[in-house]
C-alpha cells in the first residue's frame, strides 16, 4: 500500500514524529515547570504520568498531516510556543 | 498524488509499525508475560529451597544469627523475609561497593546451596531493558510508545470494533481467520493492552524523554525518589556498642505494618553505638508500589521515624506503576494479568503473520526488484521473534537443569543459551522455507515447554512443591498449545501447497 509520495516523505515524518515530537514533549515539560505551582517533585511525578499522551499525539500527528511539511511545520511551532511560555514565565518569575 | 485519507494513513501507520516493532514487541510482551510470574519461576530455578511454612519472627532470628558470624564488620545487612511467593530467607551483607548473600531455611536456618541464576528476573530484566541497559529502557519506552499508537490506529482501522468483536471465521480463507482473530483477540484484550503499554511507558518515559529530571533535578537520577522517601539514617559514632536482639523491634514494626508484612529489613553499622533497623514493608496488598517503612535505633529499641503517608502525585505515579507489575491481587490478579499477555502476544503474532499472507496471495512490488528477498526475510524474521523467543525461554530453563550447578559464571550461561538458541532460530528460519521454519520452530518450542516438566524431575531430583508442580503444569499446557499450533499452521502450508500443484 503506498499513500505517501516517496521515501524521502516517509522518512521526513518519521523523523518529525521523533525529532519534532521529542521537542514538543520537552518544551511542554519545561513550560509546566514553570507555570504550574507545585513542587519540583510533584512536578516530576506528573510528568512522567502525563509524557506518554503529548508524544504518542505527536506521533500520530506526524502521519496523519496532509504532508510532511505540515507535519514538521506544526510541531516545531508547537514547540517554539511552549519554549517561548516558558522562557516568558522564567522572565516574569 | 492526493493527500491521504486519516483512515489510510492510520492503517499505514499500523501496518508498518506493526511490523517493524512488532519483532521488538512480540519478545517484550511474551517475556513481560512470563514476568508476571517471576518469584514462582525463579523459585523453579532453585529447586534447593523447599516451601516451608515461614513464621516472621523465626525468620527473622534465622537470619539474625547467621548475619551474627558472617556478616561482622560490614556496615550495611538486609534481611529478606519469607513469604508465600518466596518461601526461604535471604540474607545479604557487604559495603556499598560489594555485597556477599545466602539463602536461609527459614525455620532450621540452614545455608541451602542454591545454584547461581539470575532466575524469572531475567525475563523482567530482558522485557524492560532488553539486557541493554538505559539504552535499552529508551528502546522499550520507544516501541511502548509505537505499540499505544498501533492500539489506536488499530481502532481507526476497525471501526466496526463492535461487529468484529462477534465475528470470527475460522473455517474462512486463511487471511479471514487470522485477521478475525487478531481483530478478537485486540477488542477483547484492549482494555488490558491499553493499561499495560501505558504504565508499562509511564515506568520508562524518563529514560527516553528525561526533560523533568533535566530541568527539575539538574539529571540528578535518584532526586525525585529521595524527595518522597524519608530517611532516618544516621552517621555511625565510630563507638562500638553491642547489637541488641531485632526481635522486640520487629514485633513493634509490625505493630505498624501489620502483623506478617515486613518484607525486608535493613541494618545499618551493625555493631556501631548509632546502628539503626530499618523495617519495610511489602507491596503484595496495594495498588500503590510503595512500601511504608519505620526505622528504629537498634541500640536503644526508640523510633527514629516511620513513613506510612505518600506525596499524592507520587503516589499516583506509583499506582500506575503497581497496575503494572501486579503485586497484588494475589494469583486471582497475577493469572489474568498472564492469560492477557499470552493474549496480547498471540494478536501481535498473528498480526506479524497477517503481514506475510496478505503478500503471499498477492505477491507485489514494494520493494522493486528485492521484494521476494525482502518478504523472505522479513518471514524470517517473524519466525525468529514469535517462535524463537519462546523456544529460547525455554532453553534458559533447561539450561539451569543442565548446567552443572558449580559451573564458573553459571548465571551468565543460562543467559547465554537464552541468546544462543535465539541466534540459532534466526539462523534455521533464514535457512528454511517459511511452512519448514514455522513447523519446525513450534514444534520444537512446543516440546522443550511440554517436556520441561521431566527436565525438572530428571534434573533435580526430590518432592516438587506446589509452586514448582505449577511451572511445571503451565509449561506442559503451553507447550501443548504450541504443539497443537505446529500442527495446525503446518496442515495450512500443506494446504496451500496442494492447492498450488493443483
Amino acid at each position: 500500500m503506498r499513500i505517501y509520495q516517496s521515501w524521502t516523505q516517509v522518512l521526513s515524518r518519521v523523523l518529525a514524529a521523533g525529532l519534532g515530537g521529542y521537542a514538543a514533549a520537552w518544551a511542554l515539560v519545561f513550560a509546566l515547570g514553570v507555570w504550574l505551582p507545585l513542587a519540583r517533585v510533584s512536578l516530576w511525578f506528573l510528568m512522567g504520568q502525563i509524557l506518554p499522551v503529548p508524544l504518542l499525539l505527536a506521533l500520530l500527528w506526524a502521519f496523519a498531516a496532509s504532508s510532511a511539511a505540515r507535519a514538521w511545520g506544526w510541531l516545531l511551532a508547537l514547540a517554539a510556543l511552549l519554549a517561548g511560555l516558558g522562557y516568558l514565565g522564567k522572565v516574569l518569575s | 498524488m492526493k493527500a491521504p485519507t486519516f483512515t489510510q494513513s492510520m492503517s499505514w501507520l499500523h501496518t508498518w509499525s506493526g511490523l517493524l516493532f512488532g519483532w521488538l514487541l512480540v519478545p517484550i510482551f511474551f517475556t513481560g508475560t512470563l514476568a508476571v510470574f517471576e518469584p514462582e519461576i525463579s523459585h523453579w530455578m532453585r529447586p534447593e529451597i523447599r516451601h516451608a511454612p515461614a513464621e516472621p519472627a523465626r525468620a527473622l532470628a534465622v537470619a539474625e544469627a547467621r548475619l551474627r558470624q558472617v556478616g561482622e564488620g560490614a556496615p550495611i545487612w538486609r534481611v529478606q523475609m519469607p513469604s508465600s511467593r518466596q518461601p526461604a530467607v535471604g540474607i545479604v551483607w557487604g559495603n556499598r561497593e560489594q555485597t556477599r548473600e545466602e539463602v536461609l531455611h527459614p525455620v532450621s536456618g540452614e545455608v541451602l546451596p542454591v545454584r547461581a541464576t539470575e532466575g524469572g528476573h531475567f525475563f523482567t530484566h530482558f522485557h524492560a531493558e532488553l539486557d541493554a541497559g538505559k539504552v535499552g529502557r529508551a528502546i522499550v519506552c520507544l516501541v511502548g510508545l509505537v505499540m499505544l499508537a498501533a492500539l489506536i490506529n488499530g481502532i481507526v482501522v476497525h471501526k466496526k470494533i463492535f461487529q468484529d468483536f462477534f465475528t470470527f471465521r475460522p473455517q474462512s480463507s486463511a487471511q479471514r481467520s487470522w485477521l478475525d482473530a487478531h481483530n478478537v483477540l485486540g477488542v477483547l484484550g484492549l482494555p488490558f493492552l491499553l493499561l499495560i503499554t501505558y504504565t508499562g511507558v509511564v515506568i520508562l518515559v524518563d529514560s527516553y524523554l528525561p526533560a523533568a529530571t533535566y530541568h527539575f533535578y539538574d539529571g540528578k537520577a535518584g532526586g525525585p525518589r529521595g524527595d518522597v522517601v524519608r530517611s532516618f539514617e544516621r552517621r555511625p559514632a565510630g563507638v562500638a556498642a553491642p547489637l541488641p536482639s531485632l526481635a522486640p523491634l520487629l514485633q513493634e514494626a509490625e505493630t505498624v505494618l501489620g502483623a506478617g508484612h515486613v518484607g525486608w529489613i535493613g541494618i545499618r553499622a551493625p555493631g556501631d553505638r548509632e546502628a539503626t533497623v530499618q523495617f519495610m514493608r511489602h507491596l503484595d496488598d496495594r495498588l500503590g508500589a510503595v512500601a511504608d517503612h519505620i526505622t528504629f535505633a537498634a541500640v536503644s529499641g526508640w523510633e527514629l521515624g516511620r513513613q506510612t503517608e505518600w506525596n499524592p502525585v507520587a503516589y499516583a505515579f506509583r499506582t500506575q506503576v503497581g497496575l503494572h507489575l501486579v503485586h497484588f491481587g494475589g494469583y486471582p490478579a497475577q493469572w489474568l494479568y498472564f492469560l492477557s499477555g499470552l493474549a496480547g502476544t498471540a494478536m501481535m503474532a498473528v498480526g506479524l503473520v497477517l503481514f506475510t499472507i496478505k503478500r503471499r496471495k498477492r505477491p507485489g512490488h514494494e520493494f522493486g526488484a528485492a521484494t521476494a528477498r525482502v518478504y523472505g526475510a522479513i518471514e524470517s524474521l517473524n519466525v525468529a521473534t514469535v517462535a524463537g523467543v519462546m523456544l529460547a525461554s525455554a532453553a534458559f530453563l533447561w539450561a539451569n537443569r543442565l548446567l552443572p550447578a558449580d559451573l564458573a559464571e553459571r548465571a551468565a550461561w543460562e543467559i547465554g543459551a537464552f541468546f544462543a538458541v535465539w541466534a540459532l532460530t534466526l539462523v534455521h528460519a533464514g535457512l528454511r522455507a517459511p511452512g519448514a521454519a514455522w513447523r519446525g520452530q513450534l514444534y520444537a518450542a512446543g516440546l522443550a515447554w511440554a517436556l520441561l516438566p521431566l527436565c525438572d524431575v530428571a534434573g533435580a531430583p526430590g518432592l516438587l512443591d506446589a509452586m514448582r508442580l505449577g511451572v511445571d503444569l503451565t509449561a506442559l499446557v503451553g507447550g501443548l498449545a504450541l504443539v497443537y499450533l505446529g500442527w495446525r499452521v503446518s496442515r495450512r502450508f500443506a494446504a496451500a501447497a496442494a492447492k498450488e500443484a493443483a
